[in-house]
């Protein structure tokens, strides 16, 4: 059954609730987040725990999209794994339990962002466990022990940190904290330069023509 | 189609095939379309994805996948298969096994060829480790997961991928067996006399309830193992593979509970026909009486 871990409180005293929000915008593929993840997680040959996608490369309107896994509220790979090895914790942030999982898949299929991602490090080559972006939040078991560390790579949320992704974010597209936090982040960003489609170019980047 | 005749005369008997493939089909539409009903009209107990996501725009298939962890599918087929268990049960205690045995070496004679045998049986084996994997990768949130499910989890793989040749040939050596003919529909209105009907049954290598099973195998059987592999090779994109997954859990419901079925028939329900699948004979006075129209007793 889903394992509540205790979170840090947050500023008012109450839960935070920790998410991702893609300024897209912004995003310049650079792709330091998914080397900056990569090393601080040491994340195992093949995975991608943060990709970034690029739709209308090369054209006016390119967008860049960084994915990570967007810890959703109402979990679909939480509702489809048949061995419950995921679990929402209080402040939002969705961990697999590697010891429970079994490698089917379903959660895969369920993801609209393609987070969970597969190592072939089984039986002979076979699929192994699910591997998937973690917020930098370790996993289910004693935080900063050598065996998170090997299994989910490191724990930035215990010391109090923000994930990799987000810390080395070149433009800071992608932000992440305590939703509350983000808001009014984003509150900022699109009253001084709005919002949408057409929303590039200096004008909108210097206020000059 | 025409059927052939024990005088050899061939006849067009459209209808009666017609009706035995109804059969056939009704038994498999019945399995799936219960379980389904099962699923929308019992109540929810708690507010699940199907009522989250039936205010989006999403793809059919992806809030069906979605939902099934939530249906009332998954257990009612549990207790399908329990029910079966226990009416196997109650015919052993009731009307009891169909004597086939002999004890006179020189009324054995032979009837399965080593080429079926090792087939059934490595068939066989291929399927119960499909189908106790797949049991528990279903029933996973019971049965639990961690390192021994993995392996079972990848067994189902390795057994699937032995499974998909050795059933494509089971099904093409029992082919002209597993035709249905004229006296069939006589044995599934007395139900072969297992069922206490005492008068004389004609079958042939295969009775009317063995072709039933090798039908079922057959169709559920090319559907499991097209959406096994389909979703193990990555075949289309992750749309298709949630279409995959829902048709190949749909599938293996008609052929676990006639499995189930087979299972019984062959252990308990009868007495003496289990060792023929393995030395290969089978008593003619036996055979003489229950599968009368067997080409094995004309030669």
């Amino acid at each position: 059954m889903a394992k509540a871990l205790a979170a840090t409180p947050g500023a008012q005293g109450k839960n935070p609730r920790m998410m991702f929000y893609v300024d897209v915008a912004r995003c310049i593929e650079c792709g330091g987040c998914e080397v900056g993840c990569k090393n601080e997680n040491e994340v195992p040959f093949g995975i991608q725990r943060i990709r970034v996608l690029t739709v209308n490369e090369g054209q006016t309107g390119e967008t860049n999209v960084p994915v990570p896994c967007m810890h959703c509220s109402n979990a679909p790979c939480v509702g489809v794994c048949p061995v419950d090895a995921l679990f929402t914790r209080a402040d939002g942030i969705v961990h697999v339990n590697k010891e429970t999982c079994i490698g089917c898949g379903y959660c895969l299929y369920a993801c609209p962002f393609g987070a969970p991602q597969f190592p072939t490090n089984a039986l002979f080559g076979s699929r192994g466990v699910m591997d998937k972006c973690t917020y930098c939040a370790g996993g289910p078991v004693e935080a900063f022990s050598a065996k998170e560390h090997t299994i989910y790579g490191s724990n930035r949320v215990a010391e109090g940190k923000l994930p990799m992704c987000a810390s080395i974010c070149a433009t800071k597209a992608l932000v992440a904290g305590d939703a509350e936090e983000v808001e009014k982040v984003m509150k900022q960003r699109v009253a001084a330069r709005g919002y949408g489609q057409s929303n590039w170019g200096w004008q909108t980047a210097y206020q000059r023509a | 189609m025409t059927i052939r005749l024990r005088n050899n005369s061939r006849r067009r008997n459209v209808s009666f095939l017609a009706r035995m493939l109804t059969l056939l089909t009704v038994f498999i539409l019945l399995a799936n379309i219960g379980f389904l009903l099962a699923d929308v009209t019992l109540p929810d107990s708690e507010v699940g994805l199907r009522q989250m996501n039936q205010h989006r725009q999403i793809l059919p298939a992806t809030q069906y996948f979605l939902s099934m962890r939530d249906s009332r599918m998954i257990p009612t087929f549990g207790i399908a298969m329990i029910v079966f268990v226990a009416i196997s049960l109650a015919h052993f205690f009731t009307f009891g096994p169909k004597d086939m045995s002999t004890a006179d070496e020189k009324d054995l004679i032979p009837w399965w060829t080593l080429t079926e045998r090792i087939l059934h049986w490595v068939v066989a084996v291929a399927f119960v480790i499909l189908g106790v994997s797949g049991l528990w990768i279903t029933y996973g949130r019971t049965l639990g997961g961690g390192g021994g499910a993995l392996v079972l989890r990848m067994a189902h793989e390795y057994a699937g991928l032995i499974f998909t040749p050795a059933l494509l040939i089971m099904i093409a050596i029992w082919l002209r067996n597993a035709m249905f003919r004229a006296y069939d529909m006589e044995w599934m209105k007395h139900l072969g006399g297992y069922v206490g009907y005492k008068g004389k049954i004609v079958s042939g290598k295969f009775n009317a309830g063995q072709k039933f099973w090798y039908w079922v195998m057959t169709v559920c059987g090319v559907i499991l193992m097209l959406t096994g592999l389909a979703v193990y090779l990555n075949w289309g994109d992750v749309t298709d593979a949630r279409v995959f997954m829902v048709i190949h859990l749909y599938a293996a419901m008609p052929i676990l509970l006639m499995f189930l079925v087979h299972l019984y028939m062959s252990t308990l329900g009868t007495k003496g026909t289990l060792m023929s699948m393995f030395h290969g004979r089978f008593s003619k006075t036996a055979a003489g009486k229950f599968h009368s129209d067997a080409a094995n007793l004309k030669a």
